[in-house]
């Protein structure tokens, strides 16, 4: 098999007394749609916020295109072409949408504050590039009509959009998604899923946390099952639906495949 | 695909270099034009102080250290060792920045009322700094014989009112230009992506510290530029303007005038400047009007006077533009 993109080795975090990540090891292969499962507390968003730095890690190593990254700071991440959406979604609330999404252009761009202050050559191509790239990827998710609304005035799920546009903007090599689909409604959610398909077949290695089984179960590769911190379970869908394990961890819960 | 509408966006900036050329001719007054040479340096450091608070949603409360360290930086380098004005105030405005560097990394780490705190702090040690000079002013009461800025054999001292006018809004309005510029570019956007979620902003790249400390730097350069104009333009200056209730005072405009809105920083300068004139409040009780001010603007328009007239406009706007009201509905 290719060598993976990203490489999760004994991954541990411990606040306080509980470990809410439990020497936890997976791969992520290039060009797959990788989801993590698991109830609620299990650890997922815990291990994606170890991943992109936002927390330290307890121990452990993050691999990704052959590199350790687990010494750099979380704003290094998209520049190496790790992006990432938000559970509880992280909109700034005071710009407009496209704002929002030409924020996702700041690694790809470089200029400074003078640069901007003299208007020099360098910041008018790099706004105008920045400009219409973010247009195109909010006409890719369906809202290059509401460019210039404050973010703040969109619907739950047009702000998901947003969030998922930004991530989309600098053209990643691995999109993290942390429930994307969560508050959506249903013609929402199957406008993700298939927003998520193109975006992997556009050659982007796609991670998901996601609650809802009908849609991982739909289009992801492969499946990791995360419970209490621990994995307990790896595998293709069919597999993962199949596991004694994780039926037992889903116990009690309403779990329908 | 973008249409350009760059002349549109320069209209209020020609509007306002119009009133600001025919304001002294038409007022004729020399006190009147003094204080809008006043106002020109208080825009400067609002402005910086408006990128600061409304755009990148951290605060100070100490910009008046910043303000009386270029002053008496510039004015002390010009007494002391003889420097011409402007050299003297090159020097004094890349001494600030450092300052502000210096202060700003740790300082930027807090947030909300810390950060306030720490910069209150650092305003008053400054004004106590300040205060205890004499032993190098030889004056108990400020500095003194400061000379003024020269230009082609003209000095701009104070009986050239029009020219201390000018130059000051010349250089303020060179300042909101810059300022504009740079809120419209990846830089200011990342100072708004760190007000809006630290969270999302650091994970699309940007590295919430040092923006933070741009930012702060920025508008203590502003304020320094402030502070030299002001030393070279009275010629005398004194520890009483660089303290606490001027950095309020600055804080007021801000608010009052609209955070996050660069026109506000001039709208709630002008305003704070000529209300306490007009409504000839005792100078003991104007702080206590501002306190009120900003009370009654926090809570009823939140987003200042332009943030405002913005909303109102733009209601007004999509009442009675046809076009809008068809795209609303279809
Ligand atoms: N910053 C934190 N400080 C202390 N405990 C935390 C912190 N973040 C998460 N935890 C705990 O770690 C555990 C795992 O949380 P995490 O958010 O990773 O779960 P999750 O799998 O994403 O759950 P959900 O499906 O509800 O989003 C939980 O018990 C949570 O309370
Ligand atoms: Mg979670």
């Amino acid at each position: 098999m290719s060598t993976p993109i990203l490489e999760v080795d004994n991954l541990r975090k411990e606040f306080g007394g509980l470990v809410a990540v439990n020497d936890v090891s997976f791969k992520v292969h290039p060009g797959q749609i990788m989801a993590i499962i698991g109830p609620n507390g299990a650890g997922k968003t815990t291990t994606y916020n170890l991943i992109t730095k936002f927390y330290p890690l307890t121990s452990g190593n993050i691999i990704y295109k052959q590199k350790r990254i687990d010494h750099l700071p979380s704003h290094k991440m998209a520049g190496l072409g790790i992006t990432r959406t938000f559970q509880s979604l992280q909109i700034m609330n005071n710009m407009t949408v496209l704002e929002n999404v030409m924020v996702g252009y700041h690694c790809k761009s470089k200029h400074g504050l003078i640069t901007a202050a003299l208007r020099l050559p360098l910041y008018k191509k790099e706004e105008r590039d920045g400009r219409n790239k973010a247009m195109s990827v909010l006409e890719f998710v369906g809202l290059e009509s509401k460019a210039d609304w404050p973010a703040s005035s969109l619907s739950f799920g047009e702000q998901r959009m947003v969030e998922f546009a930004r991530a989309l903007v600098c053209d990643p090599d691995l999109l993290m998604l942390d429930e994307p689909a969560s508050g959506l409604n249903i013609p929402e959610m199957e406008h993700m899923a298939e927003l998520i398909y193109r975006v992997r077949d556009n050659g982007v290695t796609v991670m998901l946390i996601e609650h809802d089984m009908g849609l991982v179960m739909n289009i992801s590769d492969v499946v990791t099952v995360l419970n209490y911190g621990q994995k307990i379970a790896e595998g293709t869908p069919r597999d993962i639906q199949n596991n004694q394990d994780v039926i037992t961890a889903y116990l009690g819960e309403e779990l329908d495949f | 695909m973008i249409k350009d509408s760059s002349y549109k966006k320069h209209i209020p900036t020609v509007i306002l270099a119009i009133i600001l050329i025919i304001y002294p001719f038409a007022s004729g007054n020399n006190y009147h034009i003094n204080v809008m040479t006043l106002v020109g340096l208080y825009t400067m450091i609002v402005v910086g102080l408006n990128l600061l608070m409304g755009y990148a949603g951290q605060i100070s409360l100490g910009h008046a250290g910043f303000f009386g360290i270029g002053a008496y930086c510039s004015g002390l380098l010009n007494v002391k060792m003889g420097l011409p004005p402007w050299i003297s105030a090159i020097i004094a405005i890349i001494f600030t920045a450092g300052i502000a560097y210096f202060i700003g990394i740790p300082t930027l780490k807090l947030k909300g009322h810390y950060l306030a705190m720490a910069t209150l702090g650092f305003g008053e040690v400054v004004h106590v700094i300040l205060s205890k000079m004499d032993w190098l002013t030889d004056n108990p009461d400020g500095l003194a014989d400061i000379k003024p800025f020269g230009l082609f054999g003209i000095k701009f001292d104070s009986s050239f009112v029009m020219g201390q006018y000018f130059m000051a809004w010349i250089i303020a309005v060179a300042i909101l230009v810059i300022s504009m510029n740079i809120t419209n570019s990846r830089v200011g956007r990342a100072f708004k992506a760190i007000h809006g979620s630290e969270t999302a902003a650091s994970s699309m790249g940007v590295n919430i510290a040092k923006y933070k400390v741009q930012v702060f730097v920025l508008s203590a350069v502003y304020a320094a530029v402030a502070g030299c104009l002001y030393a070279h333009f009275r010629q005398f200056i004194a520890p009483s303007i660089f303290q606490l209730h001027t950095s309020i005072t600055l804080v007021t405009m801000v608010v009052i005038g609209g955070q996050g809105n660069i026109w506000g920083a001039v709208l709630g300068t002008v305003l704070l400047t000529w209300l306490p004139e007009w409504l000839t409040v005792a100078e003991e009780y104007d702080i206590m009007f501002y306190g009120i001010l900003l009370m009654v603007v926090m809570i009823f328009m939140p987003d200042g006077l332009v943030g405002r007239l913005t909303t109102l406009f733009h209601r007004l706007w999509s009442r009675f533009s046809p076009r809008t009201q068809a795209e609303e509905n279809g």
